[in-house]
């Protein structure tokens, strides 16, 4: 099994996505919960499995352009088909992942195999029927909207119109229309015309949840900007501009690089914004930009690390952030298969493991908790035996129930709420 | 896989900058400048390394080289702030790191300071006056040498011949030769790893036109015409004399030397081109 590197449920949570890095995307549909096994509460089992993305050779620029699996974004489900979007650093792809469930039989001109049948034996007419067959699902690739980044792609949105949507690499952001592949519209450039003095990229986007106008990105230098594409065409001129003023007791030779967001996530009301920067989760009113409205450190023990973490490149880590259904918890990944959950209202917050070592299936999660110096409880780990080669980037959470998924390296997690 | 090529040796430096960072991180009674040189070595090891890669990444790229500028930009200050003269001992001057140990400390001579543990050699270029100056005059160096990677980066920009980069002869005479092969790795990367880029580009008779990673726009461009056997030297009528030994220097993969596209083009000729596509682009 290769490293997941993106996880996505779709937006009724049927389905849950998982992209990795030889560029094959997994399809997980949850179970019909029954009433004869009610323990078994609705599980994933796989559903469909396809090659995405293929490793592609640039011979003008002699590069070799990565298969990996980058982002992976459902469209909401129209018709009896499912879509989706895939990407890897340079290409987007719209998937079509459909059932067949029925074969016609009895054609005119072909006999069962496939072949001709002889003209001189065909002496009736007769109208194909349809048969059931045994169900297979089958992801054919509708559209390749290819040639459009010079630079990596960092992320994919899909606008709440359901006709465009949006990619965004280091220093620009393109607008599509799901029918057309050949052309996107630039709508964000934040190439400078001297690449010397570049100074900023962009590392996020996405588009409101609600008003199909809007749109953000964040950069690497902390700070998130909100465009509305109507007021131009091209968008460098941000409608707000979110930045925290830095706090000069915690300033070190890293502070750039730790304030640089790794991910941004509107919530699903649309009022919110979440950063993910390298040590903490900031929660943005749309309203205040001078300030986040809350701050929740991740693992503030690590911030006497830096040095170390810069040196083994673990600082430019991007972990990914996520909302549960109702906006009351945010989840983000940690090292040593740690994640961390964060409530909201009660302001509590919870540490737990995703390791086959340590929970068995259906086993209850026990909260783990890191020891920074003096003495180590029983059950505690001290900062400097976590384990950095494990870490939990990607993590979803379903959109109306508490079930979520975490990807640990190339092991894929599902996490209920205990049935009682 | 093909073009990924990383060949790095691994070190007596690298092995000791492992310590080194540990050191820094648990030490609290680590003096300022010589954290701050060795979050400068690391940068400049790390910009090093991403040269040597076929793509490097872009956002961890400025990253770093914006701490490179920030601790650059601090270093100018300080100096700016005091003269040099002979009694080393940097008063650090104002500076934002409030939460670091304060670095008050006037460490005397270099014989004082080989008392402290054998890694903090690189304080020693620090104190030494006559290194203080080699600092001031390498920071130009170091802010080129960080807009040449930059540069590099930018998949739609100018052609440039090697440039032979000889490091002038004073420089050689300023190393001391008892100070060890160590210290004078460290001034290597204190010269803003711009001896790396020119051993390397000296050394690499490259194809440049396939070494440009350019926009799709330009593959219908004809560039037969620029074949020469001779390469011209560098004309650099813009920029300042002191910046003369710079040139925005190229990435070439690893794997290059193989290709049979040798194509030395001369200065003048790309920026007609350039001329030209931007006529065309309609830029």
């Amino acid at each position: 099994a290769d490293i997941i590197s993106t996880v996505e449920f779709n937006h009724t949570g049927e389905l849950l996505a998982t992209g990795d890095k030889g560029g094959r995307v997994v399809i997980f549909q949850r179970e019909q919960e029954s009433k004869n096994q009610p323990h078994r509460r609705g599980e994933y089992n796989v559903y469909s499995t396809f090659q995405s993305h293929e490793p592609e050779f640039d011979y003008l620029k002699s590069l070799e352009i990565e298969e990996k699996i980058n982002k992976i974004r459902w469209l909401p489900q129209q018709n009896a088909a499912y879509f989706l979007l895939s990407t890897n650093d340079k290409t987007v792809k719209l998937w079509k992942v459909s059932e067949r469930d029925k074969r016609p039989e009895g054609y005119n001109l072909k006999d069962e195999d496939g072949r001709l049948r002889d003209p001189s034996m065909i002496t009736m007419l007769r109208v194909p029927v349809l048969r059931p067959m045994d169900l297979m699902v089958e992801a054919t690739p509708r559209r390749v909207f290819a040639n459009a980044h010079t630079y990596h792609i960092n992320s994919i949105s899909v606008n709440s119109d359901y006709e465009t949507y949006m990619s965004a690499d280091d220093l620009r952001i393109n607008l599509w229309n799901f029918e057309i592949t050949n052309q996107s519209f630039n709508i964000v450039d934040i190439k400078p015309a001297n690449m010397e003095e570049l100074t900023e990229v962009i590392t996020a986007a996405e588009f409101h949840p609600h008003h199909c106008n809007t749109f953000v990105y964040s950069s690497s230098k902390g700070t998130i900007r909100l465009c509305d594409m109507r007021t131009a065409a091209l968008c460098d001129r941000h409608a707000k501009f979110f930045e925290e003023p830095e706090d000069p007791s915690n300033r070190s030779f890293f502070s750039e690089i730790i304030s640089s967001i790794s991910d941004v996530k509107f919530s699903h009301s649309g009022r919110y914004i979440m950063t993910r920067d390298y040590l903490t989760v900031k929660v943005w009113d749309l309203n205040m930009e001078n300030r986040p409205i809350e701050t929740y450190q991740v693992h503030d023990y690590l911030r006497s690390k830096l040095c170390s973490l810069y040196e083994n490149d673990c600082i430019f880590d991007k972990f990914e952030c996520v909302w549960n259904g109702p906006d009351s918890v945010i989840m983000t990944g940690s090292y040593n298969n740690f994640f961390r959950m964060f409530d909201r209202n009660t302001k509590r917050d919870v540490t737990l493991e995703a390791s086959r070592e340590n929970s068995k299936p259906r086993a209850i999660l026990k909260p783990r908790k890191v020891c920074v110096g003096g003495k180590r409880r029983k059950d505690e780990i001290s900062v400097d035996s976590l384990d950095f080669s494990k870490k939990i980037l990607h993590t979803a959470w379903h959109p109306s129930e508490n079930i979520i998924a975490v990807a640990a390296t190339n092991n894929l997690y599902i996490f209920q709420d205990k049935v009682n | 896989m093909l073009g990924r090529g990383l060949k790095r040796k691994l070190s007596d430096y690298e092995e000791n900058m492992a310590g080194l960072s540990s050191a820094f991180d648990s030490s609290r009674s680590l003096p300022y400048p010589l954290r701050r040189q060795l979050v400068l070595n690391m940068c400049l090891t790390k910009l090093q390394t991403y040269k040597m890669l076929v793509e490097p990444n872009l956002h961890r790229s400025v990253l770093i080289a914006n701490t490179v500028r920030q601790i650059q930009e601090e270093m100018r200050q300080e100096s700016n702030q005091q003269p040099v003269n002979i009694c080393p001992g940097i008063a650090p001057g104002s500076h934002s790191y409030t939460g670091m140990e304060s670095p008050g400390i006037s460490l005397q001579l270099p014989s004082g300071i080989s008392q402290q543990e054998s890694h903090c050699c690189d304080l020693r270029s620090v104190e030494d006056p006559i290194e203080n100056s080699l600092l001031i005059v390498s920071d130009d160096d170091m802010s080129s040498a960080i807009s040449s990677i930059l540069k590099d980066l930018d998949f739609v920009e100018d052609i440039s011949p090697p440039t032979c980069l000889v490091p002038t002869g004073d420089d050689q005479t300023k190393f001391p030769e008892n100070t060890g092969l160590k210290l004078e790795d460290d001034r290597q990367d204190l010269k803003g790893a711009e001896c790396v880029f020119g051993s390397f580009e000296i050394s690499n008779s490259t194809s440049y036109l396939k070494d440009l990673a350019i926009d799709d726009i330009f593959e219908d461009i004809d560039t037969s015409m620029y074949d020469s056997d001779f390469c011209c030297p560098p004309i650099m009528p813009s920029r300042s004399p002191s910046l003369a030994t710079e040139e925005p220097l190229k990435t070439f993969p690893s794997c290059n030397s193989s290709s049979a596209n040798n194509i030395q083009i001369c200065r003048t000729d790309l920026s007609e081109l350039d001329h030209i596509m931007e006529i065309l682009v309609g830029s």
